[in-house]
């Protein structure tokens, strides 16, 4: 362990709701600067009009470069439901929890695109202050701050702000490590819950629930003991539901599985093997690819890093098969993003910013890659 | 030991409750699709499962035909394979509509307009043209209706696809969705179809082959 872990400083529980504003202002301010950089160079990019970007539908909204690829498909959910086309990239490979929030929204007199943007931005700004107090809780107040800020400015960040659900997980996955360490598990069950309905990566939640509940076996009650297994086992049920409501509706609780295929996505217990022989293939075809391809090996080295910084074995492997998982559905594509789901990477960084001129240097680079990466929208999808 | 079971019945109950209110907020909050859409979906599903499919179908006023359509690869004149699909309908006839070819109409007298073979082609069901119908109405959310219907006196679900220059109907049985029955009116032809989407033998593309 890192000698931040020990510097534990949590929060006085006798502090004022005024105090903690105060103390938790920086988080603001770093939210409001990293998103700024994304929302001007959306801007910047509907203004000079990129590559048809300018005459698409999407260029409407002032902000609608943010608003599309999968946002599209999770609108269309929350606007009309599910339905699985056979052999078409259909919606139940989406999530129901962004559409379901953005229906709620919506019935709130909100667009849908502008439902999206306010509701992942503000998600990211509760997801920020609860990374901030998880990590605080595992690492200590210095690393908790570095982590934060690096969040708050990480380069593939940008797909914070687009009408994604990364955000509303990220939130939902610290939050429920947060509860789970303090031993709140009814709160721990409702989060882990909400990341695994809202991601499938969410439910990899459960292992550092199921370590923080192994760790205080002895000193819960039986009933304490039932809803911490409960919250371990809520991500699963959370996930299950999903299956079970697709059966209801479109009588194939497979759907999400079959459309996946169609988005070229199938699990096989060798399709890394694939992945890899067939990766010069499919860099020819998407030279794109190889963002996902460095954002892989960046991820990797970063995991190894919170190795070092003392991150807790159960959190390692959630974020491992975070990571990890998507190269044995067949491609590289995106995991760049799903790794933003995964804490520890960041915890990573963290610890390689414990060195001032390290720190300033990761800062200056996210701050020109985070608008760098947020004007390739228009070009290729997160 | 009681309490054991007290904690593994209160983790069952948490579970439980979890699965509970994460499939009614879904069925609550979420829309249904439309049934049309729905029939549809699982009838272009039924489709794309079927290589072969046998049929009897009339256009016009003509009498009815026998046909049998093949969805696969096939190498014209001996060259390189390219997918497609080939009909053989009446006595002799055929229509051949291989990928990137104009379709290719044999042993018809005079030969027939490309239209009208176009027609013969979905009216004798061929799976991945009528397939393709159904998905391109669902994907671009042109109003697929469904209604009541009987296919010779039997009930079924008829879904009106709107389709360029008119509109196609495929007939499903109410509890399955399998396709059935086609028909088709556009501005020139229209007829009717019966079909029967039929698991693919060697002995039946044999004689498929024998037929050509």
């Amino acid at each position: 362990m890192s000698a931040d872990a020990h510097a534990v400083d949590s929060a006085s529980p006798l502090a004022t709701p005024w105090q903690w504003i105060r103390d938790n202002a920086w988080i603001a301010a770093w939210w409001l600067g990293g998103r700024a950089l994304v929302f001007v160079t959306a801007l910047v990019v509907r203004t000079i009009g990129v590559h048809g970007y300018a005459v698409s539908n999407a260029s409407r909204h002032a902000f609608g470069l943010l608003g599309g690829w999968d946002g599209i498909w999770y609108r269309r959910v929350a606007s009309d439901g599910y339905l699985l086309i056979p052999g078409r990239q259909s919606d139940p490979a989406f999530f129901p929890l962004y559409p379901l929030l953005l229906r709620g929204m919506h019935v709130l007199g909100a667009g849908y695109q502008s439902a999206g943007l306010l509701l992942s931005n503000l998600a990211l700004l509760g997801a920020l202050v609860a990374v901030a107090a998880l990590t605080r809780e595992l690492f200590g107040a210095t690393l908790a701050r570095r982590t934060t800020v690096y969040v708050a400015i990480f380069p593939l960040g940008y797909v914070f702000s687009m009408a994604y659900p990364e955000s509303v997980v990220l939130g939902a996955i610290a939050l429920a490590g947060l509860a789970a360490l303090r031993g709140h598990w009814t709160a721990a069950a409702l989060c882990a819950a909400a990341a695994a309905l809202a991601r499938p990566e969410g439910v990899f939640v459960a292992l550092p629930v199921l370590a923080c509940a192994w760790r205080r076996r002895r000193s819960m009650s039986p009933f304490e003991r039932g809803v911490a297994l409960g919250a371990i086992c809520a991500p699963v049920a959370a996930l299950a539901s999903y299956p079970l409501y697709l059966g209801s509706v479109l009588h194939d609780p497979l759907a999400w599985s079959q459309a996946e295929r169609s988005w070229g996505r199938a699990f096989s217990p060798l399709g890394f093997v694939g992945t890899i022989v067939h990766l010069p293939h499919a860099v020819a075809g998407t030279p794109w690819l190889l963002r996902d391809v460095a954002a892989f090996i960046l991820y990797a080295a970063l995991l190894v890093a919170a190795r070092r910084a003392g991150t807790p074995p159960a959190w390692l492997a959630g974020a491992v098969a975070v990571v990890a998982l998507p190269v044995f559905s067949g491609s590289f594509e995106s995991i760049g993003r799903f790794g933003l789901l995964a804490l520890p990477v960041f915890w990573g960084l963290a610890w390689v910013g414990r060195n001032p001129v390290a720190d300033r240097a990761i800062r200056g680079a996210a701050i020109v890659l985070l608008p760098a990466l947020t004007a390739t929208i228009p070009f290729v999808f997160p | 030991m009681r309490s054991a079971l007290l904690t593994l019945l209160v983790a069952a109950a948490v579970g439980a409750a979890v699965l509970g209110a994460g499939w009614a907020v879904q069925a609550a909050a979420l829309p249904a699709p439309e049934r049309a859409d729905l029939v549809a979906a699982h009838a272009a599903s039924w489709l794309s499962r079927y290589r072969f499919v046998v049929s009897a179908f009339a256009v016009g006023g003509e009498p009815a035909v026998h046909a049998q359509c093949l969805q696969g690869w096939f190498s014209p004149d001996g060259r390189a394979k390219r997918p497609g699909m080939v009909l053989h309908f009446g006595r002799h006839a055929a229509v051949v509509a291989l990928a990137g070819r104009p379709l290719d109409v044999l042993a018809v007298p005079g030969g027939e307009h490309a239209r009208l073979a176009a027609v013969q082609l979905a009216l004798a069901g061929c799976p991945h043209l009528v397939s393709r119908e159904i998905v391109a109405a669902l994907d671009s959310q042109r109003g697929i209706r469904s209604e009541r219907a009987t296919v010779a006196d039997h009930p079924a679900i008829a879904l009106d696809v709107p389709v360029e220059h008119g509109r196609m109907q495929v007939y499903v049985t109410p509890r399955t969705y399998r396709p059935i029955a086609i028909s088709l009116d556009l501005s020139r032809f229209s007829g009717r179809g019966r079909i029967r989407l039929t698991p693919l033998t060697p002995a039946l593309l044999t004689a498929f082959d024998n037929r050509g």
